[in-house]
């Protein structure tokens, strides 16, 4: 049973220091707690675990216009976060975790703010059909999460801008997005982020009106913690995915031939590249395949093979 | 060769010194469709208990504990590429094996997991 509701909001905006604050809470949940920690990124897309980040999202472009690409521990497909989008996440001990107990908080708040919001399949809140939270779990032996999006005024053309939803063929390993037609709260009517966190504090508040509410702040929790997993989920090789050996495959048809491409990556480097082509220029061919075999996708890239990079998007300038 | 559960719904078949290691049908049906098997590495030593390696289902990303201890020596890499194959024969897609130093005495059974599960 839920007797102590632990509620905390992050106070800045960087991915990783924030997704280290859930991680945090998520390993020291206690028996009878309930955790609602609500929180919001700077410019970053936000991919599932088992995604391949090249794939997903434009890296190149995100990056150098100064936003992050982050890795969760929950599985599903890449969303994007900025200021405008609030996070929650719901942690409870495995027998006191309820699905649908959590998003009845969800719904409640909204209700109360007047939104006509509902659940849609398993993992969506939509209003008019319209998803405006995606939702995404994990479960470990003795603790379960749940958390999720709500979209209030984030900026839809960064949605467009940054989540490569290629029309290429791609045959990566990993788990796809599904992309989906989204809309924000401000578009049904004017609410800010602060607004619709009071609203899911007094709404979890309600449905556990006998559990001891306990407010937290960041600077509570242990600092040299908090740094150590900032760390871990600001790593590298973590975010790009050294855990997942790549295979990409597309067709694209270049100026110098209709190519299907295969790569096979090890981490940032593709450890083999293969170019089959219509081109009547075979030795090119064979030179970009050359150039393409140990490239390493962080450092700055040939222009001979930049067209072939560009195409997924995995460019780093 | 014999089978035997852990609570937390892996099982292990134990034949001479190794174990090829699963999630039971219980499991499967209970997680709903596999997306995706993060398999653990080969070469790694694991105690009987500790998270081995996790799957993603259409549900969740949940965690899977290792059955026996001893050290991971090959692992099925069919479930890269094809995640649904637990869904498809949870008895026969087995994930990884290892080469077994302990099997901890509180495993059960298939008499005694078709009861616990019940």
């Amino acid at each position: 049973m839920i007797n102590k509701l632990k509620i905390i909001r992050a106070g800045g905006l960087n991915p990783y220091r924030n997704q280290a604050i859930e991680k945090y809470l998520l390993e020291t949940c206690k028996k009878g707690e309930m955790v609602l920690y609500l929180w919001a990124n700077a410019n970053t897309v936000f991919i599932g675990k088992n995604q391949n980040a090249y794939t997903e999202c434009r890296i190149s472009s995100l990056l150098s216009d100064g936003g992050y690409v982050a890795r969760r521990f929950t599985g599903g497909g890449a969303v994007y976060h900025d200021k405008g989008n609030l996070n929650f996440t719901f942690i409870t001990c495995c027998e006191d975790y309820s699905i649908s107990n959590q998003f009845a908080v969800i719904l409640d708040a909204l209700r109360e703010l007047g939104f006509n919001a509902e659940i849609n399949g398993r993992n969506d809140l939509v209003i008019d059909g319209k998803k405006f939270s995606g939702n995404a779990f994990y479960k470990s032996k003795t603790v379960c999460l749940h958390h999720g999006t709500i979209l209030i005024n984030s900026n839809p053309d960064k949605i467009a801008k940054y989540l490569n939803v290629s029309r290429l063929k791609l045959n990566a390993k990993g788990v796809k997005s599904v992309k989906s037609r989204v809309c924000n709260l401000s578009e049904y009517r004017g609410v800010s982020a602060d607004e619709v966190a009071n609203a899911l504090q007094i709404a979890l508040q309600k449905r556990f009106p006998d559990a001891e509410r306990c407010l937290l702040k960041e600077s509570d929790l242990p600092e040299d913690k908090l740094k150590t997993l900032t760390e871990q989920f600001a790593d590298k090789s973590y975010v790009l995915g050294d855990d997942i050996r790549y295979n990409v495959a597309f067709e694209y048809r270049y100026g110098w031939g209709v190519a299907d491409i295969r790569l096979e990556f090890n981490g940032n480097v593709i450890e083999k590249a293969k170019i089959y082509s219509d081109a009547l220029d075979t030795e090119a061919v064979e030179l970009k395949e050359k150039l393409l075999t140990g490239l390493d996708l962080t450092k700055p890239v040939d222009p001979r093979i930049k067209d072939i990079i560009d195409i997924f998007g995995a460019v780093n300038k | 060769m014999k089978i035997l559960y852990r609570e937390s719904h892996e099982w292990a078949a134990i034949e001479g010194n190794t174990a090829k290691v699963g999630i039971s049908d219980h499991a499967q049906s209970e997680l709903g469709d596999l997306v995706f098997v993060n398999l653990p590495e080969v070469g790694t030593e694991v105690t009987a208990g500790d998270v081995l390696c996790d799957v993603e289902s259409v549900k969740a990303v949940s965690d899977l504990y290792a059955p026996v201890s001893g050290k991971i020596v090959k692992v099925n890499e069919e479930l890269e590429s094809s995640p649904e194959l637990i869904n498809q024969d949870a008895m026969g897609a087995w994930i990884c094996e290892i080469e077994v130093t302990e099997v901890p005495e509180d495993l059960m059974d298939e008499t005694a997991y078709e009861e616990f599960i019940k």
